[in-house]
């Protein structure tokens, strides 16, 4: 299967840049662009019940920020290549602000204890940089677009739809599980840029009939540069099996077609879209963990949506092979398939843009456990443009995950809920 | 696997195809930056370096960093490309093109001028006057122009303004 897509990729490339017609050059640019948004956020969350609860208790508000810094660069050949490069860097969400001399006396440098933190995570601080995507591209006006680097694929990144986020921070996907503490108590939901931003190959097309389509493909999950590791394990880019730890995804393949159009006044946008994978294979075979390897990712993702008059409504369903939120699924008792609903609407009148948006998803969750977990969230809210590129934002949004038979959080079989409401203010130049 | 393969055999064939170029903004953009409308001084970020060729990112409605309508006014300008410009100024919304004799009439000519009239997209946010001459004894003469034909140029700038609003609008 990669060696089919390299193989077209190679082909082409060739055509992409074997194109001599005349054209005018343009020296490249470079550009720098950012983003920064402060939010107050009211959260009000499930803090786990019988033994799960923590002897630590939460307050509900706090004030947060995040920027992005994004250089653009952009040129055009004489033989009508356009091309260019995107770095962003960001302050991820880095939830710990702990050193390793906190974490079992300083000596905490591997894998984390149950419970705790992982090394990556036990050092990182909340105001550490690093990148988001970052990739560069050529392009020609016939045979299409190539994008080599760190992105997201073509169904959930450059030919997504129906994901309306567009409202307050996002909703569903917006800022809101930026504030609620504990894996367990953020329900999982699929939008719009959701897998890893995983080092790959792109290829878009030109449109032909209001149809574009596209395809991507990347060896691994792993992001960046250089190998993931400096001793054989599972966090190599390249690991390809594993005896303690988590399946990651190899060849991942991507591929989409989108259609765009008007009728009658009313835009009309579609993607319907396939993302596989495989999985690196469990070689523990102990008895006394018998668990078995994942299976890849075979997951379709179709998405809808439609404008007019100021409004926008959209859906985007994926059903397929994967655990909660595009995980692989472990061989267990339960191997029941993913299925995941967006929907959304907006509506903007003048500097005023309103909209509402949720997510409903079912999975395996526990694999060892024969019921569904089920997963859903619920967000409105509002934003309001001071100036271009200035608007103050409000948003509530509520989720809840649960799973008979599984504690996640609350005691077994029980929901554990999370409500966050956010207003804050944001920019972009 | 077939799948793919089918995608292999029409890939070549785009090399060859006549599709139109699918811009960089065309494309979904999952950033927190992407989400906020508009950009502070109307250009999509700090140029550092080169000439600034791009049209304004964002805030499209408005025109960004233009005096007029942006679709209104990349509408007129692809309607009236058939013609030779002689100016164009973004921030009066004023388009004058130099006078045009098509192959086929020798014996005419034609000229047109347009205003796009505001910020807003609207249907009487455009007006077009197209100007004729027809060659009489070595000299061009003033001839008349029907007035649907000045219609007829408005109602495609705007057929064109709303395919680039509803282009923009799915992304």
């Amino acid at each position: 299967m990669r060696k089919i897509l390299l193989a077209t990729t190679a082909v082409v490339a060739t055509a992409v840049l074997g194109i001599a017609d005349a054209s005018a050059q343009q020296a490249p640019t470079v550009r720098v662009g950012g983003y920064f948004r402060f939010n107050y956020a009211f959260t009000d969350q499930d803090q786990g019940a019988g033994a799960s609860r923590s002897t630590t208790s939460l307050g509900k508000s706090d004030f947060a920020s995040d920027a992005e810094i994004h250089v653009i660069v952009e040129g055009k050949a004489a033989n009508g290549i356009s091309y260019g490069a995107t770095i962003e860097v960001q302050t991820d969400q880095n939830r710990a602000a702990y050193s390793t001399s906190t974490i079992n006396g300083g000596s905490f440098t591997g894998a984390a204890p149950a419970g705790q933190l992982s090394a990556n995570q036990a050092v990182a601080t909340k105001t550490a940089l690093d990148t988001d995507e970052m990739y560069v591209w050529v392009s020609s006006p016939t045979a299409g677009q190539l994008r080599f680097g760190d992105e997201d694929g073509v169904v959930l990144g450059a030919l997504a739809n129906g994901f309306i986020t567009n409202f307050g921070t996002g909703g569903v996907d917006g800022d809101a599980w930026d504030n609620v503490v504990g894996s367990n108590y953020r329900p999982a939901f699929i939008a719009g840029g959701y897998l890893n931003d995983s080092t790959k190959i792109v290829y878009t097309s030109p449109q032909f009939f209001g149809f574009d389509f596209g395809a991507s493909f990347g060896f691994n999950d792993g992001e960046g540069e250089d190998s993931g590791c400096e001793i054989f394990g599972t966090n190599c880019d390249r690991a390809g099996s594993y005896a303690y730890g988590s399946a990651r995804r190899k060849n991942e393949v991507q591929a989409a077609l989108r259609y765009r159009g008007s009728f009658a006044g009313v835009g009309l946008a579609a993607t319907a879209g396939f993302i596989g994978s495989d999985a690196t294979k469990n070689t523990n075979v102990a008895p006394a963990t018998p668990v078995g390897s994942a299976n890849g990712l075979a997951v379709g993702v179709f998405g809808l949506q439609a404008t007019a008059y100021g409004a926008t409504v959209g859906a985007n369903y994926a059903i397929g092979q994967s655990n909660a939120g595009l995980s692989l699924l472990q061989d267990g008792v339960d191997d029941r398939a993913l299925n995941n609903l967006f929907v959304g609407a907006s509506y903007t009148i003048q500097a005023l843009t309103i909209g509402a948006n949720a997510n409903w998803q079912t999975s395996a969750g526990n694999v060892n456990n024969p019921a569904a977990r089920k997963d859903q969230i619920w967000s409105v809210g509002a934003n309001y443009a001071l100036a271009p590129g200035l608007a103050l934002v409000a948003e509530y949004t509520s989720g809840s995950t649960k799973e008979a038979g599984v504690d996640r959080g609350q005691g077994v079989g029980n929901k554990t809920e999370a409500n966050v409401f956010i207003t804050g203010i944001r920019m972009a130049f | 696997m077939r799948k793919l393969l089918a995608l292999g055999l029409i890939l070549p064939l785009v090399a060859c195809g006549y599709g139109r170029q699918v811009q960089n903004d065309e494309y979904f953009d999952d950033s927190q930056r992407a989400r906020v409308q508009g950009r502070l001084g109307g250009s999509d970020g700090i140029l550092l370096l080169g000439t600034d060729r791009s049209t304004p990112q964002g805030g499209a409605q408005d025109g960004g960093a233009l005096g007029v309508n942006a679709y209104l006014w990349r509408a007129t300008l692809d309607t009236l490309s058939f013609l030779p410009l002689t100016s164009a100024d973004p921030f009066g919304g004023v388009i004058i093109t130099d006078w045009y004799s098509p192959p086929s009439t020798p014996g005419e000519r034609f000229r047109a001028t347009a205003y796009i009239l505001g910020r807003q997209l609207r249907s009487d946010g455009v007006r077009v006057t197209v100007f004729r001459q027809e060659q009489r004894g070595g000299s061009w003469v003033d001839a008349p122009v029907a007035q649907s034909t000045n219609t007829d140029l408005e109602n495609q700038v705007l057929a064109r303004a709303r395919e680039l609003r509803s282009q923009s609008a799915s992304r």
